[in-house]
Protein backbone atom coordinates (compact mmCIF):
# COMPACT_ATOMS: atom_id res chain seq x y z
CA UNK A 1 0.00 0.00 0.00
CA UNK A 2 1.64 3.38 -1.09
CA UNK A 3 1.20 6.59 -0.35
CA UNK A 4 0.79 8.47 -3.51
CA UNK A 5 -1.53 5.72 -4.63
CA UNK A 6 -3.83 5.60 -2.29
CA UNK A 7 -4.16 9.77 -2.69
CA UNK A 8 -5.22 9.13 -6.03
CA UNK A 9 -7.54 6.11 -5.09
CA UNK A 10 -8.96 9.04 -2.40
CA UNK A 11 -9.28 11.57 -4.70
CA UNK A 12 -11.04 9.64 -7.38
CA UNK A 13 -14.20 9.70 -5.03
CA UNK A 14 -14.47 13.25 -5.19
CA UNK A 15 -16.78 14.64 -8.35
CA UNK A 16 -15.59 18.19 -8.93
CA UNK A 17 -12.59 18.69 -6.73
CA UNK A 18 -9.60 18.79 -8.61
CA UNK A 19 -7.28 16.62 -8.18
CA UNK A 20 -4.07 18.69 -7.80
CA UNK A 21 -6.35 19.83 -4.07
CA UNK A 22 -5.76 16.44 -2.74
CA UNK A 23 -2.12 15.93 -1.37
CA UNK A 24 -1.36 13.58 1.88
CA UNK A 25 -1.46 16.72 3.61
CA UNK A 26 -4.69 17.57 2.34
CA UNK A 27 -6.78 18.59 5.71
CA UNK A 28 -10.25 16.77 3.57
CA UNK A 29 -12.93 17.49 6.42
CA UNK A 30 -12.22 21.15 4.97
CA UNK A 31 -12.82 19.97 1.26
CA UNK A 32 -16.19 22.39 -0.28
CA UNK A 33 -17.29 19.00 -1.32
CA UNK A 34 -16.65 16.49 1.58
CA UNK A 35 -20.00 15.25 2.85
CA UNK A 36 -20.66 12.30 4.79
CA UNK A 37 -21.75 10.10 1.32
CA UNK A 38 -18.26 10.89 0.74
CA UNK A 39 -17.33 9.66 3.95
CA UNK A 40 -19.15 6.59 3.12
CA UNK A 41 -17.37 5.90 -0.32
CA UNK A 42 -14.28 6.13 1.88
CA UNK A 43 -14.95 3.50 3.93
CA UNK A 44 -16.06 1.41 1.12
CA UNK A 45 -12.25 1.83 -0.33
CA UNK A 46 -10.88 0.75 2.71
CA UNK A 47 -12.79 -2.22 2.79
CA UNK A 48 -12.94 -3.43 -1.11
CA UNK A 49 -9.90 -1.76 -2.33
CA UNK A 50 -7.41 -2.20 0.71
CA UNK A 51 -9.22 -5.05 2.90
CA UNK A 52 -9.76 -2.81 5.95
CA UNK A 53 -12.45 -2.25 7.71
CA UNK A 54 -12.98 1.19 9.18
CA UNK A 55 -15.17 3.18 11.10
CA UNK A 56 -16.91 6.47 10.78
CA UNK A 57 -15.23 7.53 13.87
CA UNK A 58 -12.06 6.61 13.19
CA UNK A 59 -12.47 7.93 9.42
CA UNK A 60 -14.04 11.75 11.77
CA UNK A 61 -10.78 11.48 13.58
CA UNK A 62 -8.48 11.60 11.04
CA UNK A 63 -7.44 15.11 9.76
CA UNK A 64 -5.46 14.60 6.68
CA UNK A 65 -5.41 12.24 3.48
CA UNK A 66 -2.11 10.65 5.30
CA UNK A 67 -3.64 9.83 8.43
CA UNK A 68 -6.38 8.45 6.98
CA UNK A 69 -3.46 6.18 5.01
CA UNK A 70 -1.75 5.71 8.31
CA UNK A 71 -4.76 4.35 9.18
CA UNK A 72 -6.07 1.76 6.73
CA UNK A 73 -2.23 0.77 6.62
CA UNK A 74 -2.20 -0.45 10.29
CA UNK A 75 -4.92 -1.96 10.51
CA UNK B 1 -24.45 1.57 18.72
CA UNK B 2 -25.58 4.62 16.98
CA UNK B 3 -28.37 2.44 14.83
CA UNK B 4 -29.35 0.93 18.39
CA UNK B 5 -29.61 4.94 20.00
CA UNK B 6 -31.47 5.49 16.80
CA UNK B 7 -34.17 2.92 17.35
CA UNK B 8 -34.64 3.65 20.72
CA UNK B 9 -35.51 7.57 19.98
CA UNK B 10 -37.87 6.56 17.33
CA UNK B 11 -39.32 3.93 19.67
CA UNK B 12 -39.78 6.36 22.57
CA UNK B 13 -41.23 9.09 20.35
CA UNK B 14 -44.00 6.70 19.35
CA UNK B 15 -44.61 5.56 22.25
CA UNK B 16 -44.32 8.94 24.36
CA UNK B 17 -47.17 10.50 21.83
CA UNK B 18 -49.41 7.01 21.85
CA UNK B 19 -48.54 6.88 18.23
CA UNK B 20 -48.77 3.94 16.14
CA UNK B 21 -45.94 3.36 13.40
CA UNK B 22 -48.03 2.06 10.63
CA UNK B 23 -45.96 2.70 7.58
CA UNK B 24 -41.63 3.30 6.37
CA UNK B 25 -40.98 5.21 3.43
CA UNK B 26 -37.75 4.42 1.81
CA UNK B 27 -36.36 6.77 -0.37
CA UNK B 28 -33.36 4.00 -1.37
CA UNK B 29 -32.29 0.88 -0.20
CA UNK B 30 -28.75 1.58 0.80
CA UNK B 31 -27.61 0.31 4.43
CA UNK B 32 -27.24 4.42 5.93
CA UNK B 33 -31.19 4.33 5.33
CA UNK B 34 -32.08 1.09 6.25
CA UNK B 35 -29.85 0.01 9.19
CA UNK B 36 -32.49 -0.63 11.75
CA UNK B 37 -35.34 -1.45 9.70
CA UNK B 38 -35.43 -4.97 10.35
CA UNK B 39 -35.50 -4.56 14.21
CA UNK B 40 -38.20 -2.07 13.82
CA UNK B 41 -40.33 -4.21 12.24
CA UNK B 42 -39.71 -6.83 14.65
CA UNK B 43 -40.87 -4.66 17.56
CA UNK B 44 -43.78 -3.28 15.12
CA UNK B 45 -44.40 -6.48 12.84
CA UNK B 46 -47.72 -5.04 10.99
CA UNK B 47 -45.54 -1.73 10.07
CA UNK B 48 -45.74 -1.80 6.13
CA UNK B 49 -42.19 -0.98 4.32
CA UNK B 50 -43.11 1.35 1.65
CA UNK B 51 -40.21 1.36 -1.59
CA UNK B 52 -39.85 1.60 -4.93
CA UNK B 53 -39.22 -2.30 -6.84
CA UNK B 54 -35.65 -1.72 -7.05
CA UNK B 55 -35.28 -0.50 -3.50
CA UNK B 56 -36.87 -3.54 -2.73
CA UNK B 57 -34.97 -5.73 -4.96
CA UNK B 58 -32.13 -4.24 -3.15
CA UNK B 59 -32.93 -4.74 0.33
CA UNK B 60 -31.98 -8.44 -0.19
CA UNK B 61 -28.62 -7.92 -1.92
CA UNK B 62 -25.64 -6.34 0.46
CA UNK B 63 -23.73 -5.69 -2.96
CA UNK B 64 -26.57 -3.32 -3.51
CA UNK B 65 -27.53 -2.02 -0.34
CA UNK B 66 -23.99 -1.20 0.46
CA UNK B 67 -24.16 -3.37 3.47
CA UNK B 68 -20.81 -5.66 2.30
CA UNK B 69 -18.95 -2.28 2.93
CA UNK B 70 -19.50 -2.96 7.01
CA UNK B 71 -19.75 -6.41 7.84
CA UNK B 72 -19.34 -5.68 11.81
CA UNK B 73 -23.22 -4.66 10.86
CA UNK B 74 -24.89 -7.70 8.45
CA UNK B 75 -28.58 -6.33 7.20
CA UNK B 76 -30.22 -9.51 6.59
CA UNK B 77 -34.07 -8.46 5.38
CA UNK B 78 -36.45 -11.04 5.89
CA UNK B 79 -39.60 -8.95 6.03
CA UNK B 80 -40.93 -9.08 2.26
CA UNK B 81 -44.33 -9.56 3.63
CA UNK B 82 -44.35 -6.26 4.97
CA UNK B 83 -43.21 -4.80 2.10
CA UNK B 84 -45.21 -2.93 -0.52
CA UNK B 85 -44.12 -2.00 -4.17
CA UNK B 86 -44.97 2.06 -5.41
CA UNK B 87 -45.19 3.39 -8.36
CA UNK B 88 -44.66 7.15 -9.26
CA UNK B 89 -47.97 8.43 -8.68
CA UNK B 90 -50.10 10.27 -6.09
CA UNK B 91 -51.20 7.75 -3.35
CA UNK B 92 -53.44 7.88 -0.23
CA UNK B 93 -52.17 5.51 2.25
CA UNK B 94 -53.80 5.30 5.67
CA UNK B 95 -55.57 8.22 5.06
CA UNK B 96 -52.20 10.69 4.56
CA UNK B 97 -51.80 11.73 0.52
CA UNK B 98 -48.52 11.04 -0.20
CA UNK B 99 -47.10 12.29 -3.92
CA UNK B 100 -44.28 9.46 -5.18
CA UNK B 101 -41.81 10.52 -7.37
CA UNK B 102 -38.96 8.30 -9.39
CA UNK B 103 -35.60 10.44 -8.92
CA UNK B 104 -33.49 8.15 -9.64
CA UNK B 105 -29.33 8.92 -10.31
CA UNK B 106 -27.43 8.50 -6.78
CA UNK B 107 -28.78 5.06 -7.18
CA UNK B 108 -31.41 3.58 -9.63
CA UNK B 109 -34.14 2.68 -7.00
CA UNK B 110 -34.87 6.55 -5.51
CA UNK B 111 -37.66 7.73 -4.41
CA UNK B 112 -38.69 11.56 -3.53
CA UNK B 113 -41.61 11.75 -1.04
CA UNK B 114 -44.01 14.69 -0.77
CA UNK B 115 -46.69 15.08 2.27
CA UNK B 116 -48.17 18.49 2.41
CA UNK B 117 -45.35 20.78 2.67
CA UNK B 118 -42.82 18.66 3.05
CA UNK B 119 -40.46 17.03 0.83
CA UNK B 120 -38.22 14.02 1.71
CA UNK B 121 -35.40 13.56 -0.56
CA UNK B 122 -33.23 11.00 0.53
CA UNK B 123 -29.32 11.48 -1.27
CA UNK B 124 -31.55 12.78 -4.76
CA UNK B 125 -31.40 16.68 -3.23
CA UNK B 126 -29.23 17.23 0.07
CA UNK B 127 -29.08 21.07 0.17
CA UNK B 128 -25.66 21.61 1.85
CA UNK B 129 -24.22 18.76 -0.05
CA UNK B 130 -22.89 17.94 -3.91
CA UNK B 131 -24.73 14.88 -5.20
CA UNK B 132 -22.74 11.68 -5.06
CA UNK B 133 -23.10 9.65 -7.95
CA UNK B 134 -20.03 7.07 -7.37
CA UNK B 135 -21.46 4.38 -6.11
CA UNK B 136 -22.21 1.13 -8.49
CA UNK B 137 -26.39 1.69 -9.65
CA UNK B 138 -25.20 5.67 -9.93
CA UNK B 139 -25.65 7.64 -12.99
CA UNK B 140 -24.69 11.20 -12.61
CA UNK B 141 -26.80 12.63 -15.41
CA UNK B 142 -29.71 11.54 -14.00
CA UNK B 143 -28.93 12.63 -11.03
CA UNK B 144 -28.35 16.07 -11.67
CA UNK B 145 -31.20 16.37 -13.69
CA UNK B 146 -33.64 15.01 -10.95
CA UNK B 147 -31.69 17.53 -8.18
CA UNK B 148 -33.15 20.41 -11.10
CA UNK B 149 -36.35 18.91 -10.79
CA UNK B 150 -36.71 18.86 -7.08
CA UNK B 151 -35.18 22.04 -6.98
CA UNK B 152 -37.93 23.92 -9.27
CA UNK B 153 -40.11 22.18 -7.22
CA UNK B 154 -39.26 23.18 -3.78
CA UNK B 155 -38.73 26.85 -5.10
CA UNK B 156 -42.15 26.65 -6.44
CA UNK B 157 -44.44 24.59 -4.27
CA UNK B 158 -42.20 26.19 -1.04
CA UNK B 159 -41.40 23.14 0.11
CA UNK B 160 -39.45 21.89 3.67
CA UNK B 161 -36.94 20.00 2.97
CA UNK B 162 -35.88 17.10 4.53
CA UNK B 163 -32.76 15.60 3.18
CA UNK B 164 -31.13 12.06 4.17
CA UNK B 165 -27.54 13.56 5.31
CA UNK B 166 -27.06 16.07 8.00
CA UNK B 167 -23.47 16.68 6.99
Amino acid sequence: MELNEFVANFAEQFDDTDASEITASCVFHDLDEWSSLIGMSIIALARTEYGKPITGAELKACVTVEDLFNLIKNK
Amino acid sequence: MVRGLLIVATISYINQRGKELKGIFLTHCHQDHVYGLCELLEIYPQTKVFCSRLAAQGLKEADVNLSYIILEYPFLFEHDDNVVILEENNHEINGLEIEVLSTPGHSDDNFTYIIGNNIFTGDSYIPFAKLFTKWPRSNKQQALENEQKLKQLIKERKLNVYQGHWW
